[in-house]
């Protein structure tokens, strides 16, 4: 039997990480029938100031605590070094905002599980707004990538993919959502999207793009790392 | 006071400083030898002015004081580049070895009998 790592990386979600573990652990429980894997939920606290810990502690759901606050894609990429280590075979990735709905994860694992593709993305292009969708297209220009969601954080890896994103040389990236694909495209994995239905966020504000300096970071930080990273493969 | 005697003694006065904060375990050893020859650079073109003339004059350089500002700027430009690597490979080393004691604190405060990763599930 296969076996799954449902990887939430969580920082400062005390407001609604308990919501989102006990409605995934109900989802999975069903999902495990139906797909015949073993699926394991692994949160990953990337050094959070509030209760989220002691939150997720108390629900007796495993998780992974950073020493203090490392961003978003080295939560995501100690998830996936834990489980590579202990020996998954597929990688979920989604948010403890509630933005990912589990009943989704089927979606993203299901053309993973029958080896349609390395890497599957959980696509919600309805969610863009007009100069998301304004950046998408620039970034899709620039760096020759076809996928259409790029900043979706909600996707499934295979272990091969996985064995590549948890390169020690791939810690030094700060938001890789956009660098990840250009990895995954320059190592000749397939990425496939699959349609998903995202919700608003829960309680709470985004963490990445909280306010407009973070926002351009983001963005001069894609753009270099786009320029830098593209190739003609 | 002469600009050349001024310049000598910053030489001086610089090599002194780094020897003294090799000798207070201040600075690692491999950093003091690049500002130990600063400190080298900058008492030689103190002693002899007239290598700075003269190297102006072959690189067509027409005012010669300017040389040794551009080449300050030149060495601290790359300086500043060398430590900003350095600086990036440390923070790699870093964020790994964060992420490494989160897995490791996770084995070893996992209980014997959590075979699964979620024991209530």
């Amino acid at each position: 039997m296969s076996k799954v790592l449902v990887i939430i990386p969580a920082y400062n979600e005390e407001s609604n990480i308990e919501r989102v573990l006990r409605h995934s652990e109900i989802v999975f429980k069903e999902l495990e029938k139906s797909l015949k894997v073993k699926l394991d939920i692994l949160v990953v606290d990337d050094g959070s100031e509030d209760l989220t810990l002691k939150k997720v502690q108390n629900l007796g759901v495993s998780v992974v605590s950073h020493p203090f606050n490392l961003g978003y894609w080295l939560a995501l990429q100690t998830g996936m070094l834990f489980g590579y280590q202990v020996g998954y075979d597929y990688f979920v990735t989604m948010d403890a905002d509630e933005q990912h709905p589990p009943e989704e994860v089927y979606k993203i694992l299901f053309p993973l599980i029958k080896k349609e593709a390395d890497v599957v993305i959980g696509a919600c292009l309805e969610r863009g707004s007009t100069a998301k969708k304004a950046a998408w297209n620039f970034f899709r220009f620039l760096t020759g990538l076809k996928v259409q969601d790029l900043t979706s954080g909600f996707r499934a890896y295979n272990r091969a993919a996985v064995s590549v994103l948890t390169s020690k040389n791939y810690s030094i990236f700060e938001n890789a959502d956009i660098v990840s694909l250009l990895v995954l495209k320059k190592y000749g994995f397939k990425v496939i999207e699959v349609p998903v239905k995202i919700k608003p966020r829960g309680e709470g504000v985004s963490k990445l793009f909280s306010s407009p300096f973070k926002i351009g970071y983001y963005l001069l930080c894609s753009l270099i790392i786009s320029l830098a990273k593209r190739s003609k493969k | 006071v002469k600009v050349e005697v001024l310049t000598a003694f910053l030489g001086i006065v610089t090599a002194f400083i780094i020897f003294f904060l090799v000798r207070r375990d201040l600075l690692h050893l491999k950093h003091s030898i690049f500002w130990i020859l600063i400190a080298l650079v900058v008492l030689f073109f103190g002693l002899f002015p007239n290598i700075n003339i003269k190297l102006a004059h072959l690189l067509g350089i027409q005012y010669a004081p300017i040389l040794p500002v551009l080449l300050a700027i030149l060495i601290l430009f790359v300086k500043t580049l060398v430590q900003d690597i350095e600086l990036s490979d440390k923070e790699k080393k870093l964020r790994r070895l964060a992420q490494e004691l989160a897995i490791l604190k996770k084995s070893l405060f996992q209980k014997p009998e959590d075979e699964t990763l979620n024991s209530k599930r």
